[in-house]
């Protein structure tokens, strides 16, 4: 294959590993059920649970970064949490050697199956329940479909004579044969790949043993940095997970890097030779010695389990978006007492609104009132919050026996779905808002009707928070109908005051779409 | 007079009288108030509380803008002084400032007039 062919092969695998990982993130997020999270947690409920979960993901994805991003996309999606998920990354590494040598799977194959069947099931309706698992699935062969296209495009490397002469060159440096193993794997992106080559480069006498396994140690290092390269788009726990596998990879080929150094000086002896007592061929050792390194990922983490918390968060601090998704009133442990849950739904109900000024931030006129924060997010974020507190909300009325409470618990099921619909309401007004051009008559109207909301959203918020009487009769008045005052801006926008037609039209929906926001805001309170 | 200057914002307020200690006090805006200003201006309009004031008219004709933020303190203001039996007028508003109150529902919680004497006298009713 030239260099011409591999190019668009490369861009392809990387297209492919993209969309893949886009695609697990979002099906994940809408299997995210209570109920599926429980029975993810219960997978990974002891270590011994995390580290079998582990090394199952690792022996069937043969790929350390393909399960790094899958668990960063169960973690994103709140299956899993951050702290068991990082056992699982640790445990994937050995499970990923097994298979590289056994070679029992045909991945390129079954990659085209779960594509090929995922696909098709997305385009039968009677599937349309399964479509979260069916995404999830065609996300993951969309995944390692990209990561196999990227090996592909590197097979010229493995291939040509400058790749031979370059291994030979090492056969005097350990240190340059780890250097090399770490780009390679950046390149290649396989390191059993890698370990063949190797085996026929000794087998064939071209390299020693002892710059094999070095070249070996150093794909651990290639692993860290392809996990951070591929990984620049994430934030938050997703990116913590990348670092974390970064970081395993990195210490363990460290750490055996620097025994080879050691026994170089026959201070003490190196692995080979330790090997070479019980030596069946150099395959086996070549074998052994990768495998004892995607062993010594989970030592790592168990090392380091005390200071990872610390050292991730530096790395990658919680976005505010990902702090916003999660819960941080409701918990499985208040479903017996529905008095406390319900004061700990209204407060998680406030959190949703008090994000809501957020995705108003397009559409505002007073600039220095912006949040930062990006409103994609944010509305992501305030969606997994909404299906939590709905999630919560459908477990209380399903244990509570009592018809007070229940009628309690049934208006606050109303009150978010109202919610719902609420953030659904200011979002689209915002986005009307953000296309009318900057500047004008019509955009100026609009950022009144934002800031309008914000002030409305600014008394729910209170009125939730406080449960003060001040604020409901502050917030009754403030909501009471719109009708006649939207119909007369409505009237002047038709009359030809704001430009465009398209101009017009997108004032008309705007107004439309603050009639609703008040009445929303009005039934949430 | 007391005159507060802060971020864009000038208020000056009418001093109180001994003699009609029930007599609306005015506020005169003047610059920007929004979400630098808004913070200076709710201490303000406390402060005017705390000395007693309970009808408070906002002359709002040197007001240029006016944001969500800067509405904060007019609600703070509103939910002070109404359970103590007072009121807040706001007169001479522009009309990007008038149109964001009516927006917001204040229309209800505060009268919105024309001239200082009209704030005046809603407030007296």
């Amino acid at each position: 294959m030239s260099a011409a062919e591999s190019l668009p092969l490369f861009l392809t695998g990387l297209v492919f590993f993209f969309l893949g990982l886009d695609g697990v993130k979002a099906s994940l997020k809408g299997l995210a059920s209570r109920s599926m999270r429980r029975r993810a947690r219960a997978a990974v409920s002891s270590p011994f649970r995390a580290a079998v979960l582990g090394v199952t993901f690792g022996a069937l994805s043969q790929s350390a970064t393909a399960v790094s991003f899958l668990l960063a996309g169960l973690v994103s999606a709140r299956l899993l949490p951050l702290t068991r998920a990082l056992s699982v990354v640790a445990w994937a590494n050995p499970g990923t050697a097994m298979l590289a040598f056994l070679a029992a799977v045909n991945l390129n194959l079954a990659t085209l199956w779960l594509i090929g069947l995922a696909g098709l099931g997305l385009r039968n309706r009677k599937l349309r329940s399964a479509n979260a698992v069916l995404g999830a699935v065609l996300g993951i062969g969309f995944l390692l479909f990209g990561l196999t296209q990227l090996k592909r495009a590197a097979a010229p490397v493995q291939e040509a004579e400058w790749f031979a002469t370059i291994s030979v060159a090492l056969n005097g440096s350990l240190v340059l044969g780890f250097i090399a193993g770490a780009l390679l794997r950046v390149v290649i992106q396989s390191s059993s790949a890698i370990v063949v080559i190797l085996i026929a480069l000794c087998g064939k006498g071209l390299l020693g043993v002892e710059q094999a396994m070095m070249v070996i140690h150093g794909t651990g290092v290639g692993i860290g940095l392809s996990v951070i390269l591929l990984g620049q788009g994430l934030r938050g726990e997703a990116l913590r997970i990348s670092y974390w596998q970064a970081i395993l990879n990195a210490c363990s080929a460290s750490l055996l890097g620097t025994w080879m150094l050691f026994a170089a000086t026959d201070l003490l002896p190196s692995l080979p030779e330790l090997l070479a007592r019980v030596r069946v061929n150099i395959e086996t050792d070549l074998a052994i010695g990768f495998l004892l390194q995607m062993l010594c990922c989970p030592l790592a983490g168990w090392l380091l389990r005390r200071r990872s918390e610390g050292i991730l968060g530096t790395l990658a601090p919680e976005a505010a978006e990902d702090a916003l998704a999660r819960p941080r009133y409701l918990d499985e442990g208040v479903l017996e007492d529905s008095e406390i849950a319900m004061d700990l739904v209204r407060r998680e109900q406030a959190r949703v609104v008090s994000a809501l000024p957020a995705l108003l931030d397009r559409a505002r006129l007073d600039a220095a009132a912006a949040t930062g924060l990006d409103h994609r997010e944010v509305r992501a974020a305030l969606g997994s919050l909404g299906a939590e507190i709905a999630g919560f909300l459908a477990d209380l009325a399903a244990a509570e026996k009592d018809h007070d409470r229940g009628v309690q618990i049934a208006s606050a099921i109303a009150r978010q779905q109202a919610l719902a619909e609420l953030v659904e309401s200011v979002d689209e007004m915002a986005t009307a808002i953000d296309r009318l051009p900057a500047d004008s008559m019509a955009r100026m109207l609009g950022g009144g009707l934002a800031e309008a909301s914000d002030v409305l959203l600014g008394t729910l918020r209170e009125w939730l928070e406080r449960s003060d009487s001040a604020d409901r009769d502050l917030l009754e008045a403030m909501t009471s109908d719109r009708g006649e005052q939207m119909e007369s801006v409505r009237r002047n926008a038709v009359g030809g005051e704001f430009g465009s037609p398209e101009d017009q039209a997108t004032i008309l929906y705007a107004t439309s779409l603050f009639e609703r926001t008040v009445y929303l805001a009005r039934r949430v309170g | 007079m007391s005159t507060m200057q802060a971020d864009g914002l000038v208020l000056t307020a009418s001093p109180a009288s001994s003699e009609t200690p029930d007599a609306p006090r005015v506020v005169a805006l003047a610059g920007k108030l929004d979400a630098n200003s808004q913070i200076a201006a709710e201490r303000f309009l406390e402060d005017l509380v705390a000395t007693g004031a309970r009808r408070v008219v906002l002359e709002c004709s040197g007001l240029e803008f006016l944001s969500s933020a800067g509405v904060r303190p007019l609600l703070t203001l509103v939910k002070r002084v109404k359970p103590l039996g007072g009121g807040v007028s706001v007169c001479a508003a522009r009309p990007h400032v008038r149109q964001l109150l009516e927006f917001s529902g204040l229309k209800a919680l505060l009268s919105i007039s024309s001239t200082v004497e009209e704030g005046c006298a809603a407030l007296a009713r």
